[in-house]
C-alpha cells in the first residue's frame, strides 16, 4: 500500500506558506520585527501583534533551501572556527554577510529588537554580533540552572512548577518578561492587556492538550497511522501560531484525521516490524531519510520530540498568574530535552509509551547544548530494551552528512532488532 | 604540646569546600565568610570511571573535575560549588549529580552544589543573587561548614600579580603558577628576571597550566593574561554591594550579558602597552570563536599584532604548540 498524506498536511504546508508570504509582505513592507531564539516567550510578542522571526526556524529554511554550505563557509571566511554551533547561528552569519543572492527572501531587514535566553554559553555573544549590526536593542533573558533537576518534571511542570522550577528563579524570569513587554510596548506603541493575554495562553493549552491526546492515540496505535515527517509540520507550525484560532483548530483536525487512520486500520507499512524513534532536531536538510527503512524492513519512524513536548513542555496552568506561568513555561524549556536526568528519564518513558524497538541519536558535536547527555540516554535506554543507533552530525550542516554511511548504520540497527525477536 | 594537639583536633575539623569554574566571585564568597579552595585546573587522566559518559565534546575541565570526584582527588573536601557562569560548569554538575545517582561517582566524593551568581546588577537579579548565596550558606551549613569572619576577597593579591606581570617584575608563568597556587591556598616561589622584547597579551579561552605563557616568555613580555584579569574582576568587592556589583562590571566574564568586552579590552591594550594579541581556543570552543573576529579587527584598527594558535590542548605540552622561533 502507498503511503497516502494526510490531506490536513497540505492545508497547514499552505497556511504556512501564506503566513510566510504575509510576513514577508509585513517586514519588506516595513514592518517592525523581532529576532527571537525558539526557547524565548514568543507569547509576549504575539499577544503584542509584532512579527516573529524564529531563530531557528529562519536556520531550517536556510538549510532547507540548501544555503547551509554557503552560509556556513561564509562564517569560516569571517574567522568563525568549525567548532562553534550551526543551528543557532546561521541565521546571523547569514544577516552578517548580508548577500542578497544566498539568503532566502534576499535577506531580511533588521529586526526592531531581538531576544535570547542564555541557555548555552554562546548566545549573549552571538546575538550582540546581530544586534550591533542591527543597530537594534537585544534582550537576553538570564539562564540559572536550578538546584537540582528533578523528577518527573513532565508531570511536576504542569500544576507543582513552582517546586520544580523554584521561587527564585520564577522570580527572575517573571521580572524579565515584564522588562520585555516594556521594550516592545515602546516598539509597538501598544500597551499589553493582561485580560486578552489570559484568554490566550487558556487557548495554548487547549492546544497542547489536544496535541497530548493525538500523541497518546499515536503511542497507541497497534501501526504507526502518520510518518513523523507529517506529524512535524502539522505540530510545528501550529505550535509557531500557537493559541490562534487556525493553530487551535488545526490541532483538532489533526488529532481526528489520526484518529480516523487508526479506526481504519490504515499505517505507514502494513508490516510493520520495528518502530523507531528519532531523537534530536529535526535534519532539515535530508527529511527523506525518516521513510528510508520502510519499504525494505517495515521499519518506521514512530516518534519525534515535537509531538509529545507540545503537552510536557507547555501545559502550565497558570492558577490565575498567566505571566508565571509563562515563565514556568520558559525558564528551563530548552533543558529538559537536553539535561540528565530530565531528558534521559523522559525519553525511556516516551520510547516505553510509543512501544519503541529502535532509538536514532543525532549527536550535534559542534552544538554542545544539544549533545549533551547522550551517553546517559543511550544506557537508559539499552537498558530499556531499546536498541540505539548514533548519528554524530549536525541538523543544518549538510557539508558534513553522509548519508550513505547513517542509512547503513541505522539498518545495522534494524537488523540488529530484526535478529532479537 | 597541648596547644600543638588542640590545633591539629582544630584542623581536623575545618571543612574544606572547593570551587569549580573561572571567574570565582571571592569578593561574594568572603561576605558569607567563604574561602573555597579552587580545583579547576586540576588535571585528571582518562581512564576512569565516568569516562563513558563523556561525550568528546564535553568541556575539558568538566572532564577533568568529574574523573577527579570519581578516584577521590577531592574527598577531603565536604562540597565542590558549580559556578554556573563559567562555561561547561553547569553541565559538569549536573553530570555530576547524575553520575552520583547512578554510583559511578562515590558517596565519598564531595556533594556538588550549584551556585548561581548572574553578572547582572538589575534589582531582580540583585534579589536572585542574594538567594543564592543565602541558600548556598544554608546548604554548606548543613555540611557543618562555619563561617569565617576574616576571609578577605584576594583581590588586591591577584592585582599585584598583574601589575608585577605587566612591569616585567615576574615572568607570565611564574604569575599563573603564583595564582593557582593563591586559588588553592598554597605557597609559591616567585622566579623574577628582568625582561625586555615585544609585549604580548594573550587572550581567547582559559587555560590549565602555564606552557603556553613559558613559551611566550620566552619569545617577549607576556605582560597581560585575560585569564588573569577576569579572575582578578571576579574578585573583586569588600562586602556584598561591592562585590555583587564587580560582577555585573566584569568585562572578562565568559557569559556577560552586556557588550562590554571590545571596548574593555580595547583599553586594557592602550594601559598594557600591548604590542600584539596571541589568541587560542579550546577545539571544542563554543564561545571564544563568535569574539576572535572582533578582537582581531580591533588589532588591526589599532596597529597591534595578532597572532592566531587556533585550537590548542587546555594543558598543553610544549609540542602542541605551533610557535617556532616567533609568532609574528
Amino acid at each position: 500500500m502507498t503511503y497516502e498524506p494526510l490531506s490536513i498536511s497540505a492545508d497547514a504546508m499552505a497556511y504556512q506558506r501564506d503566513w510566510v508570504k504575509s510576513l514577508r509582505f509585513q517586514i519588506e513592507g516595513g514592518a517592525r520585527y523581532a529576532f527571537v531564539n525558539a526557547d524565548t516567550p514568543h507569547e509576549v510578542f504575539h499577544a503584542m501583534e509584532m512579527p516573529v522571526v524564529v531563530n531557528q526556524w529562519w536556520s531550517s529554511v536556510i538549510a532547507a533551501k540548501q544555503l547551509s554550505s554557503h552560509t556556513l563557509d561564509r562564517g569560516a571566511a569571517m574567522g568563525f572556527h568549525d567548532s562553534l554551533a550551526k543551528y543557532s547561528a546561521m541565521g546571523v552569519i547569514s544577516a552578517l554577510d548580508g548577500d542578497p543572492d544566498k539568503q532566502p527572501w534576499g535577506g531580511l531587514p533588521d529586526p526592531a529588537i531581538l531576544c535570547a535566553r542564555q541557555s548555552s554559553d554562546d548566545q549573549q555573544r552571538l546575538f550582540q554580533l546581530y544586534a550591533d549590526k542591527a543597530d537594534a536593542p537585544l534582550a537576553l533573558l538570564h539562564c540559572p540552572a536550578p538546584p537540582e533537576n528533578l523528577n518527573p518534571w513532565w508531570d511536576l511542570a504542569r500544576d507543582d512548577w513552582e517546586r520544580l522550577y523554584g521561587t527564585e528563579r520564577l522570580d527572575l524570569m517573571q521580572s524579565q518578561i515584564r522588562d520585555l513587554i516594556g521594550q516592545v510596548e515602546e516598539i509597538t506603541g501598544r500597551d499589553f492587556d493582561h485580560e486578552a493575554f489570559g484568554a490566550y495562553m487558556e487557548e495554548i493549552e487547549t492546544q497542547e492538550l489536544i496535541f497530548e491526546e493525538a500523541s497518546r492515540m499515536i503511542a497507541g496505535a497497534e501501526r504507526m497511522p502518520v510518518r513523523i515527517g507529517e506529524q512535524i509540520p502539522n505540530v510545528m507550525i501550529p505550535q509557531w501560531h500557537r493559541g490562534s484560532d487556525w493553530a487551535v483548530a488545526h490541532a483538532g483536525r489533526f488529532r481526528d484525521a489520526v484518529g480516523e487512520r487508526i479506526e481504519a486500520g490504515r499505517a505507514v507499512v502494513d508490516d510493520e516490524r520495528v518502530r523507531m524513534m528519532w531523537i534530536g532536531a529535526g535534519l532539515w536538510f535530508d527529511t527523506r531519510f525518516y521513510t528510508a527503512f520502510e519499504d525494505e524492513f517495515g521499519a518506521v519512524f514512530a516518534w519525534s520530540m515535537y509531538l509529545p513536548f507540545a503537552a510536557d513542555g507547555y501545559v502550565r496552568r497558570s492558577k490565575g498568574d498567566y505571566l508565571r506561568a509563562l515563565a514556568a513555561r520558559v525558564v528551563t524549556m530548552n533543558e529538559q530535552l537536553h539535561q540528565a536526568p530530565w531528558a534521559n528519564a523522559w525519553l525511556v518513558k516516551q520510547a516505553r509509551d510509543y512501544r519503541i524497538d529502535l532509538a536514532v541519536v543525532l549527536v550535534p558535536e559542534a552544538d554542545r547544548q544539544s549533545g549533551y547527555a547522550t551517553n546517559f540516554i543511550t544506557e537508559d535506554l539499552r537498558e530499556a530494551g531499546v536498541e540505539v543507533v548514533e548519528i554524530h552530525a549536525d541538523m543544518v550542516d549538510a557539508r558534513k552528512w553522509d548519508g550513505a554511511r547513517a542509512k547503513a548504520d541505522v539498518a545495522d540497527g534494524i537488523r540488529r532488532v530484526l535478529g532479537a525477536t | 604540646m597541648v596547644v600543638h594537639l588542640v590545633n591539629d583536633l582544630v584542623r581536623e575539623e575545618i571543612v574544606r569546600i572547593g570551587v569549580f569554574g573561572f571567574g570565582v566571585p571571592y569578593g561574594v564568597l568572603a561576605a558569607i565568610g567563604l574561602r573555597p579552595v579552587d580545583i579547576t585546573l586540576n588535571s585528571a587522566e582518562p581512564g576512569t570511571p565516568v569516562d563513558r559518559y563523556l561525550e568528546p565534546f564535553l568541556d575539558p575541565f568538566a572532564k577533568s573535575v568529574l574523573r577527579g570526584m570519581s578516584t577521590g582527588a577531592f574527598d577531603d573536601m565536604a562540597a565542590i560549588i558549580f559556578l554556573r557562569e563559567s562555561p561547561g560548569a553547569m553541565i559538569s554538575c549536573q553530570y555530576a549529580f547524575e553520575l552520583r545517582r547512578r554510583g559511578v561517582i562515590p558517596t565519598t566524593a564531595p556533594a556538588p552544589i550549584m551556585l548561581n551568581i548572574l553578572p547582572a546588577d538589575h534589582p531582580a537579579a540583585d534579589r536572585f543573587n542574594r538567594a543564592e548565596l543565602s541558600r548556598l550558606a544554608d546548604t554548606l551549613g548543613r555540611l557543618g561548614w562555619v563561617a569565617d569572619a576574616a576571609v578577605g576577597s584576594m583581590a588586591e593579591e591577584l592585582d599585584a600579580l598583574i601589575a608585577a606581570q605587566t612591569n616585567g617584575e615576574i615572568t607570565s608563568a611564574a604569575a599563573f603558577e603564583a595564582r593557582a597556587a593563591l586559588s588553592t591556598g598554597e605557597d609559591t616561589a616567585i622566579s623574577t628576571r628582568a625582561r625586555e622584547g615585544e609585549r604580548i597579551a594573550l587572550l581567547g579561552a582559559p587555560l590549565g597550566n602555564a606552557t603556553l605563557h613559558a613559551a611566550l616568555d620566552g619569545i617577549g613580555v607576556l605582560a597581560l593574561d585575560q585569564q588573569a584579569l577576569d579572575q582578578a574582576e571576579a574578585a573583586r568587592g569588600n562586602g556584598l554591594d561591592a562585590a555583587l556589583a564587580a560582577q555585573a562590571a566584569n568585562p572578562f566574564a565568559a557569559r556577560q550579558p552586556k557588550p562590554i568586552f571590545g571596548q574593555a579590552i580595547g583599553n586594557t591594550l592602550v594601559t598594557h602597552r600591548i604590542d600584539r594579541v596571541v589568541w587560542q581556543v579550546d577545539p571544542n570552543d563554543d564561545l571564544w570563536g563568535w569574539l576572535m573576529p572582533q578582537v582581531r579587527d580591533l588589532c588591526l584598527s589599532r596597529g597591534v599584532g595578532f597572532t592566531d594558535l587556533g585550537f590548542l590542548p587546555r594543558w598543553p605540552e610544549r609540542a602542541d604548540l605551533p610557535i617556532g622561533e616567533g609568532i609574528g
